[in-house]
């Protein structure tokens, strides 16, 4: 760790901002993973495969199939979001989970 | 709707993605041109216009080596040396080995270049055709299995042999989806799932 040469090293930690990084992070983590699992179920043959490249028919399959998840998801996210969706409001069942399973946190 | 990434690439673009093509250096210059030849292959276009070509020269070679069996095919079209009405083909042999040796060279090689490039076109043809239907179908389906051969097969068969009527084009269909079809399980014989693991023999 540089202490002289770090060129954030005159800002602050803010927690709340840590805060909404993790909040980000999770929420695109989980997005990309989907995407990638569903896309891969859908695209990609599980019997048998000829080559090590992808096919034109892959290919497509998987613009595709990104292209989709992508954009519901983004529909979805903004439509919840415009409701004012949030742990307070809709997810009030979490704190109890949390409360009977002290390490899922994750 | 299409695919423009999570948002990353619009905070902090890539720096040579959509660079002007001066202003890289050499090799990110060769790097992107490679980049683009290699999209052209891979694309619908290009690979109909590499297998028309390769198709072409393919059929102009085999044109070339077939021409000097064509006398014994009952199927041979007559050459315009044999056709003149009223003249019977022996004498019209005789003529033709009377003549000095340089013309009949000559003539024996501009038969072999016309059969040649009818040969050459028509191998043209069923490459082309096939490659473009196969690399549309594929892209349309987006799946990869053999069904995309089979429909290229046919159409391309059948469009050969559309003008000598309907019957000549179904036939036709047929005979070149069995023989894609042939072609394509036997390439994929000896596909399967990747082994486990490296250790059992």
């Amino acid at each position: 760790m540089s202490f002289f040469l770090n060129q954030y090293g005159s800002q602050d930690v803010s927690e709340e901002k840590l805060q909404i990084a993790e909040v980000q992070f999770d929420a695109m983590c989980t997005t990309f993973n989907n995407i990638l699992k569903t896309c891969m179920e859908k695209c990609i043959p599980h019997e048998e495969y000829s080559e090590g490249d992808l096919t034109k028919g892959e290919i497509c399959c998987i613009d595709r199939c990104v292209a989709k998840m992508h954009y519901s998801n983004r529909l979805i996210g903004a439509y919840v979001q415009s409701r004012g969706f949030g742990p307070s409001t809709h997810l009030r069942h979490i704190e109890q989970f949390k409360r009977d399973v002290p390490d899922a946190d994750s | 709707m299409g695919y423009e990434g999570f948002g990353l690439d619009h905070i902090n673009p890539p720096p040579h993605k959509n660079a002007p093509f001066k202003s890289l250096t050499q090799e990110q210059q060769a790097e992107r041109s490679a980049e683009l030849m290699v999209d052209f292959m891979t694309s619908c276009p290009g690979k109909t216009i590499i297998s028309g070509v390769t198709g072409f020269a393919l059929g102009g070679i085999m044109g070339l080596f077939l021409s000097s069996m064509a006398y014994d095919t009952p199927l041979h079209t007559p050459s315009p040396t044999t056709s003149i009405a009223g003249i019977n083909g022996q004498a019209m042999v005789k003529q033709f080995a009377d003549l000095p040796m340089k013309q009949q060279i000559r003539l024996q090689f501009s038969d072999m270049g016309k059969k040649s490039y009818s040969s050459a076109k028509n191998f043209g043809y069923i490459g082309m055709i096939y490659s473009g239907v196969e690399c549309t179908v594929e892209s349309i389906r987006a799946k990869n299995d053999i069904f995309n051969g089979l429909t290229a097969g046919c159409l391309t068969g059948g469009g050969l042999a559309y003008k000598n009527g309907p019957q000549a084009a179904l036939v036709g269909c047929a005979g070149f989806a069995a023989f894609s079809l042939a072609i394509d399980l036997y390439m994929k014989s000896e596909d399967g799932k990747p082994p486990k693991n490296d250790f059992n023999e």
